[in-house]
């Protein structure tokens, strides 16, 4: 993911964070399925608290991978 | 009241007709105790990011509603000894999260009933 200067979720006027939208919380994860640090996501504290609720439960359903192979 | 929302997994190998048996067996748990169902939804059949009970997929379905909060203990339990329910998830849902999604329908979404 590259670095990102503004907070996705503020600049979109988004403050819908669905954990069944799996799509969308994609853009947040890494290929591992880790939560991207907001150091290199650029999203605010605000959004990455609610962002970090949604991907939880999304993986809880199974929805998203607690952890995911690389392949290469 | 209160406005929750439970997303739960049947399982698909139940069959179509089962399934739909059993998402309406629900809201009809949630209405007969005292619960008033909003909004019922599904995300169709999904494959798995990891296995749940052996399976690789499940099908995918929401229903959100009013309840008083005593509710909650008794469609869990219900919901938990069900067989055919792989995995469920109640939270509270703010009032604005439904409107939004009734506005932005997404395809995926089934219309209310």
């Amino acid at each position: 993911m590259e670095r990102t200067k503004f907070c996705w979720f503020c600049r979109h006027n988004d403050e819908d964070f669905d954990y069944k939208n799996d799509k969308k919380l994609r853009r947040f994860i890494t290929e591992r399925g880790k939560i991207v640090p907001r150091r290199v996501s650029g999203v605010c504290a605000r959004h990455q608290r609610k962002l970090k609720q949604a991907i939880k439960r999304a993986r809880f359903l199974a929805l998203l991978p607690y952890r995911a192979e690389v392949f290469r | 009241m209160r406005f929750y929302e439970v997303t739960f997994i049947v399982d698909d190998q139940i069959g179509e007709e089962s399934i739909k048996a059993e998402v309406k067996k629900i809201e009809d748990f949630i209405g007969n105790n005292g619960g008033k169902v909003e909004k019922t939804g599904s995300l169709g059949t999904r494959r798995f990011a990891y296995p749940i009970k052996k399976r690789e997929h499940g099908y995918y379905s929401f229903i959100q509603f009013w309840a008083d909060p005593p509710l909650l203990p008794s469609l869990e339990s219900s919901l938990r000894l069900d067989e055919a329910i792989l995995r469920y998830l109640i939270v509270a849902a703010p009032k604005k999260h439904s409107e939004e999604q009734n506005r932005e329908e997404s395809p995926e979404t089934s219309e209310e009933r």
